[in-house]
């Protein structure tokens, strides 16, 4: 074994082996909580992680997977933190079943908006879906009798249910959130894997790289990619119910319902990496660290003497530091983190994929170029 | 972050801070009545019906164990505040700097005795987003004992139900939304700004004076929470004080298109009075427009009252001989003025500031707000001392709950005073002002109007 | 006649405007591809150099010299961070761009260290008498100014691509940037030249914005970007002249729309309205109303 990288087959019990120990590895991240005691704040963060994460998936499903670019997610995120918040004061809802509505709606929206999405790319589907996040903000503003206009509805949360067995107060009801958020977080994981490992999947990536040949090979086109839109618009209503309890309110003049949330949502996918499964949940763990780490940064008692007069009546510092750090990773990681931790970890280790004629693995090719596997096989034991 | 609405917080926080001529002869001032300056601290005129009562108790029944235990030592004071995210930052390190330095002021000076002070700020870039987890972090990781002075009307929305289920003070919150005085739904939460509503009402009550037999007047207001109250309060009050409201133009918030359009509607209507409610940059855009159709329209002059988020002198300087004439409002000092540099308390506020290594550049009348708060906050502590011997987060909101004095740099006459559940509003109390684009200064316009203390309506 | 007149002049300045953003993004377009988050951010920059500037020069000389310092600024942007990272992966410039975005907002602050929006004295003659009356609306000099200023560089930007060397390479670029390096065209120093004009354009907007809100401030280009995106959008992304009637038309329909229907647009729904109409215009013309039908590079 001296020589790297290290090959081994696909699907071999060494394969097997590795991917087990992913699963356990990110399985025991998530479920960490268990194990630890963790401050009320650190449930909140995490909380606020899988929310994230949860919006940059259903975004990832549309641009990763179809190619359709949308930068309206916000809207969607917004109609479903609406959707939760005027169920629960109005109708009385429990939140639980808010998230189910949440997902409806908002995939009707999505189908609404889909439709004539088809007719356009590129650049001319980034402006309608501009405009979607532009309106709806002023729609808010204006359908004051729904939606508590400019001020907005306040007072909303989730209470932890006596099944739990968690503690009363802050604590239980943070931890409660986390495992809400959690769930909704595996959930959206599951659909969007299914949907992408399937029939659909492939009928997906075939539509994004290139629709014609795909309507030539019976794919129907229209139907895709009207349904992922939809499906991808109900993920992110979902995202934004738990946004809602999370945050106890829902106003107009919050950032992530207006084109700053679409920003951030796109930020998160593409520093995790687009079109990876794991993208987005890496993506929305590392912007959330970065950003929590970049503000931390004016305690400037570190720095030499001369940096610090320098830094003096100057404000944005965590911003510009923030910025850089960015435009840095594009340069470090193009194709995101997780592209990137493949790279690496193909220097140490290549699983060589099962090709369907039976090619013992044995035999591959060693000059295979890395970079010439398919991307989702050559993955390392984490998928 | 680019959002506007904190300019209006902003500007807001500095309007504390502005001064007419306290000093000087009030000679260009066209109403006649030099203003009197009332003798002594306290505001505690005649009609001035809100009396410390001393009563109100908060109940603490429904809260943890610990919100009754004395505070040893270190008292932590945590808030959240905008330090980065674009021009949010750029307009508000100064109130983290003054805040800073005045609590140090009261450590040297041990002004709450037995006690050190430690004020904590963490960043939300002025994101409500993310309020909450650093809200959540003063408490469970930092251990604070109360807040004070954090900025914004969403941001302090998002931590109230969590302050007031755990039972900590959110005092002096920066926002003059109405809703921070509903004492009785949210015992735990305070504002810290001027209330919109009743900033409203004392312009209606100027016009009144103004225009015995009724007016016309246009309003142009920034489609907001912030621009609602405003345009909600006129409309409610016009009919009662005679005025007849013409045209309401709104813009939107980070609208920087001038408001060429809306100006043109306005002054097709030919109202006596304008009620103008821009934001940061778009006030001095906005009286620039207006001049400009003034000059289209001749004969056509109308008396300008305009919000006092716009008041800063920084601010109105920019929009030179188009802003001259209009009408606003204060309670504090400007300690930017040249003509109270002299004032003890601000010789003393610049010089300490200075010590504390603020720019000797800097700016000291956004400083201000965030000292002003500071003083309070203190005072309350010290309050809390006094009347229970001890210091608790139960004894705190009880002493912020009946306060009456009067900061060193507020206007003599304008007390900050609160009473239990019948008055949430800390500052209520103000001086109509005008500006002088010559002097880039203001002068007083009749009387301090203290009748509306205690009076403002929680919406 | 005379509120029609008067909501035309007023559309007409706020898409002079436009149209000068909307070229400065059709330009970066027709270059390499990209759409440039960070155009409006470069323009507030550069506005603030003009500002800079114009404390100790005359203004005109002032905003030219800041327009030639955002040329230098966009092609080396290009240059050193668009290209290289374009090369990895178009979804990377994307990103690199908000990044700029977020990092030029935050810059111009920082650097100058203000804490307020600046004052920035006025490019035209802007006395209060300063307009013309057409039919009973008023049009100010300064509005007129700047749409002569934005159809003049149109004019000298359309007599660039269409009868210099530069502009033929910059247009065999444009529609085919495989084949253009076969015929010796430099591409790298296409690039650069289209980012730095494209810069420079946006600053002479960014300086015309100043001076109609007669101050700089870091928040200035934000709305003011999007709603040039919309026109460059409509106009069909890879057209100048598109660029040049959409935002007129888009400033036009937008204050008619407000105007003529205050209740139920306003200027609340003002940007929204037009969004509205663009995407109807889309879904007929998928391309935009100029736009030629070709593969996108996203």
């Amino acid at each position: 074994m001296g020589r790297l990288p290290v090959r081994i087959g696909a699907r071999t019990p060494p394969h097997w082996v590795l991917r087990a120990v992913g699963v356990l590895a990110v399985g025991w991240f998530l479920l960490l909580p268990i194990f630890q005691d963790r401050r009320p704040n650190e449930y909140g963060e995490l909380t606020d992680i899988c929310i994230l994460a949860l919006a940059a998936l259903s975004l990832n499903l549309l641009i990763g997977f179809t190619g359709q670019i949308s930068i309206g997610h916000s809207a969607f995120f917004g109609v479903g933190a609406y959707t939760t918040a005027i169920l629960i004061t109005d109708h009385g809802w429990s939140p639980g079943w808010t998230f189910l509505a949440s997902a409806v709606v908002c995939f009707g929206v999505g189908v609404l908006v889909g439709i004539p999405a088809l007719r356009l790319k590129g650049l001319y589907l980034v402006l309608v879906t501009l405009a979607l996040a532009q309106i709806f903000p002023a729609l808010v503003r204006k359908f004051d009798w729904l939606t508590g206009g400019s001020r907005g509805i306040t007072g909303l949360r989730y209470e932890q249910p006596s099944w739990t067995g968690l503690p009363d107060g802050r604590a239980g009801r943070s931890e409660w959130l986390y495992w809400v958020a959690l769930a909704m977080l595996a959930i959206g994981y599951v659909i969007v894997r299914n949907l992408v490992k399937s029939r659909v999947g492939r009928s997906m990536v075939a539509v994004r790289d290139n629709a014609t040949a795909a309507a030539v090979m019976g794919i129907n086109v229209a139907v895709t990619k009207t349904v992922v839109f939809g499906i991808s618009a109900g993920l992110c209503g979902v995202a934004g119910s738990v946004f809602a309890l999370r945050q106890t309110q829902a106003n107009p003049e919050t950032q992530m319902f207006t084109i700053l949330g679409s920003i951030v949502f796109l930020v998160i996918m593409v520093i995790g990496g687009a079109a990876s499964l794991l993208g987005p949940i890496v993506g929305a763990f590392a912007y959330y660290r970065f950003d929590e780490f970049t503000r931390a940064l004016p305690d400037k008692s570190y720095l030499p003497e001369f940096v610090q007069d320098f830094l003096t009546g100057r404000p944005n510092l965590a911003t510009i530091v923030f910025a850089s750090l960015l435009i840095l990773l594009m340069f470090v990681a193009p194709l995101g983190l997780v592209g990137l931790a493949k790279r690496l970890a193909r220097k140490v280790l290549i699983v060589i994929p099962r090709l369907p004629v039976a090619v013992p693995v044995e035999v591959g090719d060693p000059d295979l170029p890395p970079d010439d596997l398919p991307a989702d096989d050559a993955n390392v034991a984490l998928n | 972050m680019f959002q506007k609405k904190w300019l209006r917080i902003l500007a807001l926080l500095m309007s504390f801070t502005l001064v007419a001529a306290a000093c000087g002869g009030d000679d260009d001032d066209d109403s006649g009545a030099p203003s009197p300056t009332t003798a002594d601290d306290g505001g505690d005129d005649g009609d001035d019906g809100d009396e410390p009562s001393g009563e109100w108790a908060v109940d603490t029944s429904v809260c943890p164990d610990d919100v009754e235990d004395p505070i040893e030592g270190t008292i932590t004071i945590g808030a959240t505040m905008p330090l980065s995210g674009g021009v949010a930052a750029v307009a508000f390190a100064p109130v983290a700097a003054g805040m800073q330095a005045y609590i140090e002021y009261a450590n040297e000076n041990n002004l709450v005795d037995g006690h050190t002070l430690e004020l904590v700020i963490e960043d939300d870039q002025y994101n409500a987003t993310l309020t909450t987890p650093a809200v959540e972090k003063l408490l469970d990781e930092t251990g604070v004992h109360l807040f004070s002075g954090m900025i914004g009307t969403p941001n302090n929305l998002a931590v109230r139900d969590l302050l007031n289920d755990e039972c900590y003070p959110q005092l002096f919150a920066l926002t003059g939304a109405p809703a921070f005085g509903d004492v009785e739904n949210f015992p735990w939460t305070m504002g810290g700004l001027p209330p919109y509503n009743t900033e409203t009402l004392v312009y209606v009550e100027d016009i009144k004076q103004q225009f015995p037999d009724g007016a016309t007047v246009a309003i142009h207001a920034v489609s907001s929470e912030f621009g609602d109250y405003y345009v909600e309060t006129m409309e409610a009050a016009a009919e009662e004080a005679g005025l007849e409201i013409t045209t309401i133009q709104r813009i939107e918030a980070a609208d920087s298109n001038p408001p060429t359009a809306q100006i043109t509607e306005i002054a097709a209507t030919r109202p006596d009075v304008i009620l103008a409610v821009p934001l940061g940059a778009q006030c001095p855009t906005f009286t620039n427009e207006l001049a400009n159709a003034k000059a289209a329209n001749a004969g056509w002059e109308p008396r300008l009252y305009i919000t006092s988020t716009c008041a800063s002198p920084l601010i109105l300087g920019i929009a030179g001989a188009s802003a001259d004439g209009l009408f606003t409002i204060t309670s504090g000092i400007d300690v930017a003025d040249p003509k109270n540099a002299e004032l003890p308390q601000v010789v003393e506020y610049r010089e300490f500031m200075l010590s504390q290594g603020f720019a000797a550049d800097g700016d000291f009348a956004t400083a201000a707000a965030g000292w002003n708060t500071a003083v309070a906050t203190v005072q309350v502590l010290i309050d809390a001392l006094a009347e229970s011997g001890e210091v608790s987060r139960a004894s705190i909101i009880n002493a912020a709950r009946s306060l009456d004095f009067h900061p060193d740099l507020f206007r003599d006459g304008i007390s900050i005073s609160t009473n239990g559940d019948a008055d949430g509003f800390p500052i209520e109390s103000f001086q109509v002002i005008q500006w002088s684009a010559e002097s880039k200064t203001y002068t007083d316009i009749g009387d301090i109007h203290t009748e509306f203390e205690g009076t403002t309506r929680v919406e | 006649m005379a509120r029609f007149l008067q909501y035309f002049f007023n559309g007409l300045s706020n898409g002079a405007i436009y149209s000068l953003l909307a070229l400065s993004l059709v330009i970066v377009y027709r270059g390499s591809g990209h759409l440039n988050f960070a155009q409006g951010e470069m323009a507030m920059v550069s506005a603030f150099f003009a500002w800079w500037y114009g404390r100790s020069m005359p203004i005109w000389l002032a905003v030219i010299a800041a327009a030639v310092t955002a040329f230098v600024l966009g092609a080396l942007i290009e240059r050193f961070i668009i290209r290289p990272i374009g090369l990895r992966s178009p979804f990377a410039v994307v990103v690199a761009a908000i990044g700029l975005f977020l990092g030029l907002n935050a810059l111009a602050p920082f650097a100058w260290r203000v804490t307020n929006p600046q004052p920035f004295k006025s490019l035209f003659p802007n006395d209060a008498g300063d307009f013309v009356r057409i039919g009973g609306a008023t049009w100010r000099y300064e509005r007129i100014g700047i749409l002569v200023v934005m159809l003049v560089l149109a004019a000298l930007l359309f007599l660039l691509f269409q009868r210099t060397k530069l502009g033929l390479s910059m247009r065999a670029v444009a529609s085919n940037p495989e084949s253009a390096p076969l015929v010796g065209i430099k591409t790298g120093q296409v690039l650069m030249v289209s980012w730095g004009l494209a810069a420079f354009v946006g600053a002479v907007g960014g300086a015309m914005v100043a001076s109609v809100n007669t101050n700089v401030d870091a928040a200035m280009m934000f709305t003011i970007f999007f709603s040039a995106a919309a026109a460059a959008t409509l106009g069909g992304f890879d057209s100048l002249g598109g660029a040049v009637l959409s935002g007129l038309a888009l400033g036009a329909i937008e204050n008619m729309a407000a105007g003529y229907f205050p209740d139920l647009i306003g200027q609340e729904l003002r940007f929204s309205s037009s969004l509205l109409i663009i995407m109807i215009v889309l879904l007929v013309r998928p391309s935009g109303l100029f736009g030629s039908q070709r593969v996108e590079r996203v």
